[in-house]
């Protein structure tokens, strides 16, 4: 009897702390959004004296350039996304299905931008790309941002490339298929889910970027989260937060995209090894 | 031609990695002092000897590795705690750990904004403390952000990296347990003895990855201590940029000297990664 | 230590695995859990050693209830399917782990480590990772660290399924020695007939979330309660009658038997059937039907038959120094003494 006891107020602990964990993910959320909201909200009062609409009329007034920035920026990273899932697929390929010279060297070095912190490149391209003439443009910023994604895209993809092996399109060789057929009807379809889930998680680094786009880009490349930040140092919390919110969203947005393919990978994935 | 083939499939992310460690190397090059450009041709070491003897540089140091460390020695230490939450209520999947994915993709940026609403002198944390008559008004609330002891910093970056520690180890945790925890509870341990003697330390290479990826990025990173940090001790990402911008084009070697350091230490976390990853490799290979 | 199983159900996301299972096994017994691949054997030992919670049902041990103790504290300690041993522990540690979380002092834990390594005949591999054995030394390491964990029921499942046949021998002879040694209750999943019968005291047969049979070896190979069972015991021929005033009816083959009166099915397997050629006299009256050869399959030694007469296929062997052919015409010989009947 006393036992059990025990064993429930371990059990009651531990979902306390797990409240408070999922509490503390949750409520800074929920507080830019009423932030963003918010007319005057003073000190001490724990809910906004009155509400007002002066954030989103900023966002989506038109006058501020919010909107068009945010398309500039998603139009961006769509690109960036869309040449990170072609390479990521590329190099995955090469990794997984051939031995030649240099692949250690080469696997490693793909990994190098995750650790390598991302201001020493910065500057060191930087300099780099104001002699190629690609600083303060938009094409160096893709690059830029691209070396930053591409980590994740080729993880991703050579994941789904091994779990697929080349057994399938061997299979369709067999069966008479020619090149260019086995793609499109076998080697497409399966790494399908790898293309979708590691295209977004490349458009997601590249649309976070601040510091990077900020170097590259000289200020005159107008990014929404370069566009953001000012607001956010402003101490005027109503824009920071009617910023951040549509920040927070968009990305949210791209993210379940991602869960709802990754997980549909990995369906398959055990579906493929119980076969 | 079939030799080729990797090659060209490679040709793009080769020309890449290319640029990329141009930059590095770059950056190597100007912090021993030769920018042709400026008309410094002369190799010297002047300005690491400079920068590791100027306190307001040393302290720099001192204060980016400090924020990093604890944060990721915290964010290391309760996102096990928490695995092992999720992993003990039969949580490893669903609904909460989707939650818990959703600060690892909210930028740095927007995380230093959840984190000035909350604890900054005006926040709703100390709002809520007066409210509740624990502290007699707004200053009497110690102030965390832009205060030289990052402890701002260091909540902002919790908030992000706990998340991500338990999405790294959990899915391994959760394996464990339910093969070789349950073995162990089977030959009479207790859930506490076989969480220690048998989860955690096959657990363990995963957190030190976790903790290393985390501990890199952290060191390196410009947008919360520029936007949480005090206006002194600066963050070395922040110093060097300061440096970088100079007006006076001579100080530019400071900043590719402080960004060497960080290269540096970065790189001694590769090393220490890639022993780990081999490690790994030979397990598995046995 | 004696356990009963009562009423016992487990449900996994909702479906029902275990449906109402009610077993007891006698202290020091060796039971044979018999049953085709998913029919819920691993989930029967993870229920009993506290790893699963019973939809309903309970679990008793030595006559206590033990539905709710913890695994730890029950005394009952499964050598998994999977072996489970701990790749962070080399083969010494891996079998004092058990020792280690009773508490027992290094010293004591040592030597008793050392007989458990003598028990199954690892000497010299004490050091050893876990990671750089064969099979059939893991499945050892995998049975002292069972044995170290004292236990009152030992749980089996499938433990020599991954050995080749002389490894397998080997390696029953040893459980066999050591339960004998140590008087454990034992519980050993298999599905390989042939082990069931015999290593057994008594058999279990599982299918699908239940126990359809539990009897000694003998009475469930002699009597199987369903043809299913029949079936996984190796089949034969079945031919379906009725019984009336005790005569077994049907349309290859009338005898007398005790049975009430109802719809039957009789079981010859195939060595209670032997061929006769026309030329030689048949005796009784169950032979005097002829039956069409329709294929031959050399098997070594034996050659198997199979022939076909009164809409009835029957399957029977026959030394290989015969000399029929496909389409031959024989007289079959029943013998009576053998056959099985089974009610429907
Ligand atoms: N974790 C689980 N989730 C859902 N279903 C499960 C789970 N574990 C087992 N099952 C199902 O329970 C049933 C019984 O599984 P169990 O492992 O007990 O079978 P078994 O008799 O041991 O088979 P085998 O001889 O192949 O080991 C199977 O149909 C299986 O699909
Ligand atoms: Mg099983």
């Amino acid at each position: 009897m006393k036992r059990t006891m025990h064993i429930d107020r371990l059990g009651i602990i531990s979902k306390i702390l797990l409240i408070g964990f999922i509490f503390s993910i949750l409520s800074p959320l929920v507080v830019i959004v009423v932030w963003s909201l918010a007319g005057r909200w003073a000190w001490p009062h724990l809910l906004p004296e009155n509400f007002s609409l002066r954030g989103m009329q900023e966002l989506f007034g038109g006058y501020s350039g919010a909107m068009e920035t945010l398309f500039f920026s998603i139009g961006l990273s769509l690109v960036v996304a869309l040449l990170a899932v072609i390479i990521g697929t590329m190099t995955a390929r090469a990794l997984v299905f051939y031995d030649f010279y240099g692949k250690r060297v080469i696997d490693l070095s793909t990994f190098l931008p995750i650790i390598i912190p991302g201001t020493v490149f910065a500057m060191g391209i930087n300099v780099i790309f104001i002699e190629m003439g690609l600083s303060d443009s938009v094409a160096g910023v893709i690059v830029a941002h691209l070396i930053c994604s591409l980590p994740y895209a080729i993880k991703i993809m050579t994941d789904i490339t091994q779990a697929f092996g080349r057994k399938l399109e061997e299979q369709a060789a067999v069966l008479g298929a020619s090149f260019r057929q086995t793609m499109a009807f076998i080697t497409l379809p399966s790494l399908l889910p790898g293309l979708i889930a590691s295209g977004c998680m490349a458009y997601i680094v590249s649309f976070s970027q601040y510091f990077l786009t900020l170097i590259i880009g000289g200020g005159t490349v107008m990014t929404f989260s370069v566009k953001m930040v000012p607001y956010l140092q402003s101490g005027d919390r109503t824009l920071a937060s009617a910023y951040s919110l549509v920040f927070v969203c968009s990305t949210l947005l791209v993210f379940i995209i991602f869960e709802k393919t990754i997980k549909k990978f990995y369906r398959d994935e055990s579906r493929y090894y119980f076969a | 031609m079939r030799k080729a083939v990797p090659y060209i499939l490679l040709l793009p992310v080769m020309l890449l990695t290319l640029i990329f460690i141009g930059g590095i190397v770059n950056v190597i090059i100007q912090s021993l002092g030769i920018i042709p450009s400026l008309g410094l041709y002369k190799p010297t070491l002047s300005y690491y000897q400079e920068v590791l003897s100027r306190p307001d540089f040393l302290s720099s140091i001192a204060f980016s590795l400090y924020i990093s460390f604890v944060s990721s020695l915290l964010a290391a230490i309760l996102g096990v705690l928490v695995c092992a939450l999720l992993v003990g209520n039969g949580l490893a999947k669903g609904k909460i750990m989707q939650i818990t994915k959703i600060p690892i993709v909210i930028p740095h940026t927007v995380v230093a904004l959840l984190i000035i609403n909350i604890f900054s002198q005006s926040g709703l944390l100390p709002r809520l403390l007066y409210a509740l008559g624990l502290i007699s008004a707004q200053e009497s609330f110690p102030s965390l952000l832009f205060a030289p002891n990052g402890i701002g910093i260091i909540l902002a970056y919790l908030w992000k990296e706990i998340p991500f520690v338990v999405f790294f180890v959990i899915s391994i945790m959760a394996n464990i347990s339910t093969t070789l925890g349950e073995a162990a509870q089977n030959l009479g341990a207790s859930p506490g003895q076989s969480f220690r003697y048998v989860i955690l330390p096959l657990c363990m290479p995963a957190v030190k990855n976790a903790f290393l990826i985390i501990f890199a990025f952290s060191l390196g990173a410009y947008d919360l201590p520029f936007l949480l940090g005090a206006t002194a001790p600066k963050a070395l990402p922040v110093q060097a940029f300061i440096e970088y911008t100079h007006p006076d084009l001579l100080h530019r070697p400071y900043a590719m000297a402080l960004n060497s350091i960080m290269f540096f230490i970065s790189l001694i976390i590769v090393v220490f990664y890639y022993r780990l990853l081999q490690g790994n490799l030979k397990k598995i290979e046995r | 230590m004696e356990l009963i199983l009562g009423n016992l159900s487990v449900a996994i996301d909702n479906k029902l695995i275990l449906d109402s299972i009610n077993l007891k096994v006698k202290k020091g017994e060796l039971l044979a859990l018999l049953g085709p691949s998913g029919c819920g054997k691993s989930t029967l030992l993870k229920t009993i050693a506290g790893l699963l919670p019973p939809a309903s049902g309970y679990v008793m041990l030595n006559g206590k209830d033990a539905t709710d103790l913890p695994p730890n504290q029950r005394g009952v300690v499964i050598v998994f399917q999977d072996l489970r041993l701990f790749p962070n522990m080399t083969v010494e540690e891996n079998i004092a782990f058990p020792l280690k979380v009773r508490g027992i002092p290094k010293g004591e834990r040592l030597e008793k480590v050392h007989n458990f390594i003598a028990g199954v005949q690892l000497q010299g591999l004490e050091k050893r990772k876990v990671t750089e054995l064969s099979g059939g030394q893991l499945q050892r390491v995998a049975l002292a660290r069972a044995l170290a964990a004292e236990p009152k029921i030992l749980l089996l499942d499938e433990p020599f399924s991954s050995l080749d046949e002389n490894l397998r021998r080997d390696m029953r002879r040893l459980v066999m020695d050591l339960r004998r040694r140590y008087g454990i209750t034992t519980v050993l999943v298999t599905h390989d007939r042939q082990e069931a019968f015999m290593m057994a005291d008594r058999i279990a047969i599982m299918f699908s979330g239940k126990i359809v049979q539990c009897d000694t070896p003998k009475n469930i190979y002699h009597a199987p309660a369903t043809k299913a069972v029949a079936d996984f015991l190796g089949g034969g021929n079945y031919i379906q009658g009725t019984v009336k005033n005790g005569q077994f009816l049907s349309n290859i083959i009338n005898f007398p038997v005790s049975k009430p009166d109802g719809q039957y099915t009789a079981l010859f397997r195939v060595p209670a059937l032997k061929a006769l050629s026309p030329a030689e006299n048949p005796q009784g009256e169950q032979t005097k039907q002829i039956f069409q050869i329709t294929d031959l399959y050399y098997l070594g030694d034996q050659t198997e038959i199979i022939a076909e007469g009164s809409g009835q296929q029957l399957k029977l062997n026959i030394s290989s120094d015969h000399s029929l052919s496909i389409g031959d015409k024989i007289h079959i010989d029943f013998d009576l003494s053998q056959v099985v009947l089974i009610e429907e």
